[in-house]
């Protein structure tokens, strides 16, 4: 390094520039990086490490992206054929060679297709795979259980990601030296099969179930006679959303008694509260579970009433002021109260907290009391969760922090996913003090609910501009105007002049990383308006605030005579019967953009 | 060892008394002391490639995380975190261009893991979602291929969106 001239991106090492790509999309990398100049176009085509994720790509990019890269140089590869990218996984391989990519690493597979299967299984074959997320439209076909067989059976497998659960889990033929050291189920889960896959992969070391289930909710977990306690399980996270009692998880938790690591959420919102009773915990944590180090709690129970039978939060917090939770486990437990509608509502957590979805917003302003096992305690509390609603409105959040915990602020450090609610006023410097609550960088997906019609003090222009600036890894944007009950958009008198505010400060505006758009429109018009000012967005979903107009036939009427090769998807409303209407809910399009 | 200081020099001359633990998040560092046995209390450890405003910034980066755990061996599989930035080292590396890429260069040659991903982050945050004239003006680069070298490109991205 020299002394006298100062380096610059350009004189960095290829190393150096190589890690750089290894924070980059694809994208960026392949349409912007390789293009710069002549040692970026070299760097970039012999680098090797590249994670294609196709989620918000659009149609005519991921075209191009089959041509100009090499898929010996993909280690990760991400497809997803929901809704607003329908259809991706087929295009994918009527444009890919799925045998070419032989260092493949991590697989992302969402809602694939039986009739897809054997070229997928033909990729498996081919490359080493370690972390494979996979997702079936058909889940309980043989089909999807035998893939997912011939996924497990991969000696380089070490983490498996699974969106079906039971249907897909039950009848598939578990193979005897599976690999697996780490496993996460999405969706429902018994806690039988839960078992049954720790027993059956004797490598696995940690377990994610969101959410296990217990099928006949009235007795409690009772064990089988070839249910053993399973000795190599470190690490076992669950989220419950059934009802589940103290005596229910005693049983399962004993099955593993070699845990070092438990985190339980139980969400459901009973009556039941012995789950609360950390005198039992103890007892149970030091004679099933003697080498638990780390324990993450997160219950809630609900009792309605006032008088004896209510407990307090210092009746509950206090068995956990033990000397076994302060100073031998060290944990930090907290119990809020909300009070509202003769119910009282109890929450009792393990701080930082870990909870994948949290609402912030005015529900919590009913909260009446909080109390933490350390007398001392000041700390922030930290909520580890990705998907957050909270109130744009900075009076109101100072005043949750007020009410829930004095001096002690809460804060959002990984979130992926914001909704924000606004009500009457878009307050002064509400994004800087967003600023404050949030990590910003972190937000994938925005979503902005106007709850009632809004006066914008400051230019919304300026504050979205700001909000845009601080939020470099956005890709997804929503903005709410009108309700949505059930199947039908309950369309407010004032909505037109918001949709128009916001549709102009927001939509006619947004920056190139953003590539997707959830909006209201008011017709085939609005949606051209919007489509013609991005042409960098990769999906758009439109929903018309008027149903009883051909919206969708508008639409591929215009593709059409724009000679579009866009994909369009509706999404059904219910049918009222009118010939005039169509009953679009919402139209989805995956765009064809050309390059500039 | 707790209190143990060694001695590091940079490249023009500047001597920084440094504690050990902190010190040793480099593994440059950690590797001169443990294998080649160099002493701790005598021994100044020059460091040819760091000169003395860089270092001192480092150790300042280092003094800030010598708490931290170290950072997982294995990150083959590790999703893109762009933003796993937190909001100290975001104020620590609003500096100037030259000197964050004069601290990339320094945290890879002190081989300081964390150091070297906050700053390859930082770099990567200022480049995504730009096109390529866009990132030209930000990092002060020529475009440098001929007319008929663009044309080249150009043909192949438009071969690519006929197919």
């Amino acid at each position: 390094m020299s002394s006298t001239r100062k380096p610059s991106l350009e004189t960095l090492p290829t190393e150096i520039l190589h890690q750089i790509y290894d924070e980059l999309d694809s994208e960026t990398i392949v349409f912007s990086m390789r293009i710069v100049s002549k040692r970026f176009y070299s760097i970039t085509n012999v680098y090797n490490r590249l994670q294609l994720d196709f989620r918000y790509i659009s149609k005519s990019h991921m075209r191009m992206m089959a041509r100009l890269i090499d898929p010996q140089n993909v280690i990760s590869l991400t497809l997803a054929d929901v809704e607003e990218t329908s259809g991706q996984i087929q295009l994918f391989l009527s444009h890919f060679s799925t045998d070419r990519f032989i260092r493949l690493h991590s697989l992302t597979l969402t809602y694939l297709n039986d009739e897809e299967l054997d070229q997928f299984a033909k990729l498996i074959q081919k490359s080493s795979l370690r972390t494979v997320s996979i997702s079936f439209m058909d889940p309980e076909s043989n089909q999807a259980k035998q893939f997912l067989t011939s996924i497990l059976v991969r000696e380089t497998l070490r983490t498996l990601k699974l969106g079906n659960g039971d249907w897909v889990i039950n009848g598939t033929r578990w193979p005897k030296r599976c690999k697996l050291q780490n496993m996460i189920i999405f969706r429902g889960c018994d806690w039988d099969i839960a078992h049954f896959i720790v027993k059956c992969s004797s490598n696995l070391r940690k377990l994610t179930v969101r959410c296990i289930l217990k099928y006949d909710i009235d007795k409690t977990i009772t064990l089988l006679p070839d249910m053993k306690p399973c000795n190599h399980l470190s690490y076992l996270s669950l989220c419950v959303t059934t009802d589940l009692t103290i005596e229910d998880v005693e049983v399962f938790l004993g099955l593993f008694p070699k845990l070092t690591y438990l985190e339980l959420a139980c969400l459901k919102d009973g009556a039941n509260y012995s789950l609360f009773d950390g005198r039992r915990w103890e007892d149970f944590i030091q004679t099933k579970l003697p080498l638990l180090d780390q324990i993450k709690l997160d219950l809630v129970c609900s009792v309605r009433g006032i008088g004896e039978n209510v407990p307090t939060v210092e009746s509950l917090i206090a068995p956990f002021r033990s000397l076994f939770w302060k100073k031998v486990k060290h944990l930090v437990v907290n119990c809020d109260e909300e009070y509202e509608n003769d119910y009282h509502k109890f929450h009792l957590y393990s701080t930082p907290r870990s909870r994948e979805e949290f609402d912030y917003s005015h529900r919590r302003k009913t909260i009446v009391k909080s109390i933490s096992n350390i007398a001392d305690y000041n700390q922030p509390i930290i909520i580890n969760t990705k998907k957050l609603t909270l109130d744009l409105n900075p009076t109101t959040n100072t005043s949750i922090q007020e009410n829930t915990s004095l001096t002690r602020p809460y804060i959002f450090q990984k979130v992926t996913e914001l909704e924000l609610l606004i009500e009457q006023e878009w307050p002064i410097n509400a994004i800087k003090h967003l600023s404050t609550m949030v990590n910003l960088l972190t937000l994938q997906t925005i979503c902005l609910n106007f709850k009632s019609d809004c006066n914008f003090i400051v230019s919304l222009d300026t504050e979205v501009k700001a909000l845009f600036e601080q939020t470099l890894n956005l890709r997804s944007i929503r903005i709410i105007c009108n309700d949505d009950i059930g199947m039908q958009v309950f369309v407010r008198d004032y909505s037109e002049k918001l949709m128009f505010i916001t549709r102009n400060s927001i939509a006619l505006n947004l920056p190139r990383h953003i590539k997707t758009l959830d909006i209201e429109v008011k017709d085939v018009e609005d949606a051209k308006t919007v489509l013609e000012h991005n042409k960098y967005l990769a999906r758009v979903t439109f929903r018309p605030i008027y149903r009883g107009e051909r919206f969708s036939d508008g639409i591929a009427e215009w593709m059409k005579n724009m000679n579009r090769d866009d994909t369009l998807r509706n999404d059904w409303g219910v049918f009222c019967g009118c010939d005039a209407c169509d009953s679009i809910k919402a139209v989805h399009l995956w765009l064809y953009n050309k390059l500039d | 060892m707790a209190g143990n200081k060694i001695k590091l020099q940079s490249n023009d001359g500047d001597t920084f008394d440094v504690d050990v633990e902190i010190a040793k998040q480099s593994a440059t560092i950690k590797t001169m002391l443990e294998d080649l046995g160099m002493s701790e209390e005598d021994d100044v450890i020059p460091l040819p490639n760091v000169n003395s405003a860089i270092l001192k910034k480092v150790i300042q980066w280092a003094t800030h995380h010598k708490d931290d755990p170290p950072p997982p061996e294995d990150d083959e599989n590790r999703e893109k975190n762009l933003s796993d930035i937190s909001s100290w080292d975001q104020d620590f590396l609003k500096v100037d261009q030259g000197t964050l890429f004069e601290l990339i260069l320094a945290a890879n040659y002190l081989d300081i893991k964390g150091l070297l991903d906050v700053t390859c982050k930082t770099v990567a945050n200022m480049i995504k979602g730009r096109t390529p004239e866009e990132i030209r003006r930000q990092f002060n680069i020529k475009n440098d291929f001929t007319p008929q070298e663009e044309e080249q490109i150009k043909k192949e991205n438009e071969w690519c969106e006929e197919k």
